[in-house]
């Protein structure tokens, strides 16, 4: 692809997404969903999100995916460039998104084959030999075997319908993936294995990631920056280790000291949990 | 002093293609003022295992057990409908999307006064007199409400998540219930709101006495809360036992995977470096695999492990391994 690597790879300014209630123009007013959000990203770095359910979350990843009718004012830049000036065969196979839901998000009538097929014969010129070739690439990296891709949906389970999810986000080859928490729902083990899979992705193609997480631990392990969300606005925006160490706003210090709850089983190998635990609340008297 | 008591309960799905077991011979019990975890891997049949405790299970399922008896009450030969009735007074359900449970087109208040049962009436007459209303307002305080108004005006739809599973387990305390079966209701919250759901749960235990069974898929976000662990495979128990126990020292290998996978904030884990997790998906249900379900994805295996474990007894709980851990 033409684009030169430049730090900036997405800029996100003074982002606010409403909408509008009421049934006549003069008593329309305007709800936030979103107000105010900036951050930056560069390529190859990770972005978590973290909040409560209701916090917007999701509408900020459909906003940068562009699947959210809602409008918006600000500015969100790709590689400097305003993300609406794009053609949308360029923005797709740049930014993908792992749909949450594969049941509602992906067709259940065609085959699994054809699923994976359609983003590539419709964004990208390849050749049908090269898509066939990309496919079941694909398809093995995310763990799926040969004989799912004669499949439907419904033969699938739940977990190879979200590795299937992936895969359509894959194909593309995209720089830039969205993963909704649909991982943070599923069992220690499973999450295990997506969160090497996008730390393989990210050492190997530099992937940019934007992902919504909880759990600090992950937090810590897997990110670069993290935006904090509480009921549509930003709490925090920073690096994972100051936000740890020495949070700046309250919630977000509840946040971390509360992690360490006394019902959390905590390797024993671990020690330095409550050590900068301890730190924060002498800070914070 | 055994608050459920179930033997031999087997859940199996109705398809085009026959019938397809999920769980088989499963013994389960959960003694009073217990909390009691289910915890295994996504699709392992634990949120099945607790409809069928509760009688809600959807009608493609056949259900059968040989013994139930809940409460020292024998409901074995009950059928659905009055098993239904009998256990909805005494079982109240948290459900992973607290804004779901409720009933979106009906305000907190409507709900919640729906819900209160009759035989919650004072009996002295002077205190008859907007009853519910008080009886509400207490009951909101208790899960740490502080502005009820609001609360009762609002509609599910615009509350968060979090106060949606405090109304619920408001409701579940209204009913008195015996037993609170909690499907999972913290997985996608951030720590601060997992810790007011998980100490509410908590004190529902310590002062009412409620019994809990707690499902989870993570051992690690709330593995002190349990008093006792069911670790689920496969629709099958594979070990049981106190917490500490399964903590300290586990006998079954898939117990050793699941505490492994508990990610370590310690200062010598290096950032962006690989998890240890073991490969491979949870077996289908329409083909079972031969032998030990643990099987391709077991540390352990051996030739032998193509003959199904037995189950063995040890010091409080079982496990069903042919090789087992630290014995
Ligand atoms: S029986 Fe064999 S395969 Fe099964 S858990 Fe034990 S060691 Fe692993």
């Amino acid at each position: 692809m033409a684009y030169t690597i430049t730090p900036k790879f997405l800029q996100v300014k003074n982002l606010s997404v409403f909408f509008s209630t009421g049934r006549y123009f003069f008593l329309q007013k305007k709800r936030y969903a979103l107000s105010d959000i900036s951050f930056t990203l560069k390529q190859g770095e990770t972005l978590a999100i973290c909040g409560d359910a209701g916090s917007g979350k999701s509408t900020l990843l459909q906003i940068l995916n562009d699947s959210n009718a809602a409008s918006y004012e600000g500015e969100i830049l790709l590689y400097e460039k305003n993300i609406r000036d794009y053609d949308r065969r360029d923005r797709v196979s740049i930014i993908r998104m792992m749909y949450p839901d594969p049941d509602t998000a992906l067709n259940p009538h065609i085959r699994v084959y054809k699923i994976l097929e359609m983003p590539l014969s419709m964004n990208t010129g390849l050749s049908p030999r090269e898509i066939k070739k990309r496919i079941s690439v694909t398809a093995e990296y995310v763990g799926l075997r040969e004989e799912h891709l004669n499949c439907y949906l419904h033969m699938l389970t739940d977990i190879q319908k979200l590795r299937l999810s992936l895969a359509r986000a894959l194909v593309l080859r995209p720089q830039a993936l969205l993963v909704d928490s649909s991982v943070e729902k599923l069992d220690a083990v499973l999450r295990m294995d997506f969160y090497n899979m996008f730390l393989d992705l990210q050492k190997r193609y530099r992937m940019s990631l934007i992902i919504c997480l909880n759990d600090l631990c992950a937090i810590k392990h897997l990110a670069d920056k993290v935006l904090i969300l509480d009921h549509g606005k930003a709490e925090e925006f920073g690096r994972v280790e100051p936000m740890i160490y020495s949070p700046r706003s309250d919630l977000t210090r509840r946040i971390v000291q509360s992690y360490n709850h006394e019902y959390r089983c905590v390797h024993s190998a671990a020690p330095a949990v409550a050590r900068p635990l301890g730190v924060i609340t002498k800070n914070s008297d | 002093m055994a608050l459920i008591e179930i033997k031999n309960l087997s859940i199996s799905l109705k398809t085009p293609n026959g019938l397809v077991p999920i769980c088989k011979n499963l013994d389960f019990s959960v003694n009073e003022g217990e909390i009691v975890g289910l915890i295994g891997t996504s699709g392992a049949g634990k949120t099945l295992i607790c409809k069928a405790i509760a009688g809600i299970h959807s009608r493609d399922l056949e259900i059968s057990f040989d013994r139930y008896r809940f409460d020292n009450i024998d409901i074995t030969g009950k059928d659905l409908p009055q098993r239904r009735k009998f256990l909805s007074e005494r079982v109240a359900i948290m459900l992973q999307n607290g804004t779901r449970s409720l009933d979106p087109l009906m305000t907190i208040r409507e709900q919640m006064t729906e819900n209160l049962p009759n035989s919650a009436r004072p009996r002295k007459l002077w205190k008859r007199f907007f009853w519910k209303k008080r009886e509400i307002d207490i009951l909101l305080h208790k899960v740490g409400f502080k502005d009820t108004k609001a609360i009762l005006n609002a509609y599910p739809g615009e509350l968060s998540d979090v106060q949606c599973q405090k109304v619920n387990i408001a409701m579940a305390l209204g009913r008195k219930p015996r037993l609170l079966i909690a499907d999972d209701p913290v997985s996608t919250m951030t720590a601060l709101s997992q810790l007011q759901i998980l100490r509410l749960i908590d004190s529902l235990n310590q002062n009412n006495h409620v019994s809990v069974i707690y499902v989870s898929n993570d051992l690690g976000q709330i593995a002190r809360l349990m008093d006792r662990i069911n670790m689920i495979y496969y629709g099958e128990i594979v070990e049981q036992g106190p917490t500490e126990q399964i903590l300290k020292n586990p006998h079954h290998p898939f117990t050793k995977i699941m505490l492994d996978a508990i990610p370590d904030m310690g200062a010598g884990s290096r950032r962006k470096s690989f998890f240890k997790a073991p490969g491979g998906d949870h077996p289908d249900f329409q083909h079972p695999p031969v032998g030990c379900p643990l099987g391709s994805r077991c540390p352990c295996a051996d030739r032998e492990c193509n003959i199904k474990p037995p189950q063995t007894r040890v010091k409080n709980g079982f496990y069903c391994c042919h090789f087992p851990l630290n014995t």
